[in-house]
């Protein structure tokens, strides 16, 4: 699945341990989700999405088209 | 008991796993190589089955406690790596028993089929992890 989670990691200059702190997981499991080896658990995406101020479907892209 | 809505903060997590992990292997160590503890084969009948029953509850607690703990992506490596250590320990004591059988190998050795279904598990993990 395509994120955006470097992108907008980058805009806010955190590293990926700094943001791997706010979301209490390790940094290896930004990295995992930031280059698409690893897809999040709901409610770590919604985390991700509070953190940022964004909508889910704003930082993730299944790939799939909306009806 | 056990919430991952509130999970205890991941550094304190691996704090205490590695202080944990590090306290196992010091009294393996006494016990291997000061004599200071007693080896298995020294132990009386009710000192092994008592040392069995702390064993089981110790690992089944600690591992409980860890899984719960941890983060999901690790839990998500944690898994896959224990999937893929009982199925290469499942294929080595099976292929090693017809092998046995057939006269092409000695009695399957329950140590190393475990050691080696540990060794999968950790590869399996590290690469999850780490990769």
């Amino acid at each position: 699945m395509k994120n955006r989670l470097k992108v907008l990691r980058a805009e806010r200059n955190w590293s990926q341990a700094e943001l791997g702190e706010r979301l209490d997981v390790s940094r290896q499991a930004v990295n995992a989700v930031e280059t698409g080896k690893y897809d999040p658990s709901l409610p770590l995406a919604f985390k991700m999405a509070r953190l940022f101020g964004m909508k889910i479907e704003d930082i993730f892209d299944d790939g799939e088209s909306d009806v | 008991m056990f919430d991952r809505k509130q999970p205890m903060p991941r550094s304190s997590v691996m704090k205490v796993t590695m202080a944990g992990s590090f306290v196992v292997a010091a009294v393996l160590v006494l016990a291997r190589f000061t004599g200071v503890l007693p080896m298995p084969q020294d132990l009386s009948p009710a000192g092994a089955i008592g040392l069995c029953a702390a064993v089981t509850l110790v690992l089944i607690a600690a591992s409980a406690w860890y899984l719960v703990r941890t983060d999901e992506h690790d839990l998500h490596a944690n898994l896959w790596s224990m999937t893929w250590g009982w199925i290469g320990g499942a294929l080595a004591t099976v292929d090693w028993t017809i092998l046995h059988a057939a006269g092409l190998a000695p009695v399957p050795d329950a140590m190393a089929i475990l050691l080696g279904s540990a060794a999968v598990m950790l590869v399996c993990w590290a690469w999850l992890r780490f990769r």
